[in-house]
């Protein structure tokens, strides 16, 4: 962590707001980017962005540094996405994910971007099993780190990977 | 975990592409050894892309108004909390002396029941549970 940015958090925890609103300006593409990821639905992640920060500021005091000031935005994003996940039915999740896709989908063709069918794959996969996928493959963390994130023990998420990457190979094999 | 500005806290970078030689082999058997793993890197990637005007962060000073605004619901709503819990002691506590004094067989029967209750509840707890778990 830079000591500009340790300074910042010093001085938010003392009630600096323009400090706060620096630091999660800082963080927010980062954060945005990953809820993307996990949730596949840019509108879920937009809402769950916000609810975020406001969850950071409020338990601002709260972060000791011993992780990095993004793990511990993504750690709460992450909690705050599955409390939203679980007062879900099935039905609605599975709505809101094909309004996810096709929202993605129309991204990619404004953007000229071309379209993977791996993203479709990954849709699919369920999101304790996608959100350790990610954590680990993409973003790099160790599994004892995805375990801290995800409040679960190391084993739990080392087989939540192993589970998901298992998933997407099977989700791909059958779109081909 | 170590301390880095952004990303996971070993040091890598989102998208860094996984250690497939040694730790994905050892870790995930041999079926790792198939192409899920490039092409997923390589989406996520371009969803990266696709999004990087939309992922771009608010102007600070909307940032500072939301923060604000979201700080003065938390004051009033821990306020509201404050305000609750010591209206509903001080109705219990109230009740509780007024039956002590007034009406000492109503008091002692509160008393009674209340423990009463609790077993009760506590041994229909199980039950309930399991019937949730069976649906």
């Amino acid at each position: 962590m830079s000591d500009e940015e340790l300074g910042m958090i010093r001085q938010a925890q003392h009630g600096d707001r323009l400090a706060l609103a620096q630091l999660f300006q800082n963080h927010y593409s980062f954060l945005y980017k990953y809820l993307l990821k996990a949730t596949m639905d840019p509108q879920l992640a937009e809402d769950v962005t916000q609810d975020t920060i406001v969850r950071c500021m409020e338990k601002m005091t709260s972060y000791n540094g011993s992780s990095s000031f993004s793990s511990w935005m993504i750690t709460i994003a992450t909690r705050l996405y599955i409390d939203r996940l679980r007062r879900r039915s099935r039905e609605e999740e599975w709505i809101r994910r094909e309004q996810g896709m096709r929202s993605i989908r129309w991204q990619f063709e404004t953007k000229g971007e071309e379209w993977s069918d791996v993203l479709d794959a990954l849709s699919r996969v369920s999101s304790p099993q996608r959100i350790a996928l990610l954590l680990k493959h993409y973003y790099g963390y160790s599994y004892g780190e995805i375990g801290k994130i995800l409040g679960i023990p190391e084993g739990t998420a080392k087989s939540r990977a192993a589970y998901g990457l298992k998933q997407l190979r099977e989700e791909m094999k059958m779109d081909d | 975990m170590t301390n880095d500005m952004t990303g996971p806290d070993n040091g890598r970078k989102p998208g860094d592409a996984p250690d497939k030689e040694g730790r994905l082999k050892a870790e995930e058997g041999p079926v790792s050894a198939e192409i899920a793993l490039p092409e997923l890197l390589a989406g996520l990637e371009r969803l990266d892309r696709a999004y990087d005007d939309e992922a771009g962060p608010p102007p600070l000073g909307m940032l500072q108004a939301r923060l604000i605004a979201a700080s003065e619901r938390h004051r009033r709503r821990a306020l509201r909390e404050w305000l609750l819990f010591w209206l509903v002691s001080l109705f219990i506590l109230g009740f509780s002396l007024l039956a002590i004094t007034s009406a000492p067989p109503v008091y002692w029967t509160v008393q009674g029941l209340v423990p009463i209750a609790g077993i009760i509840a506590a041994a229909m707890r199980p039950g309930r549970k399991g019937r949730g778990e069976r649906r």
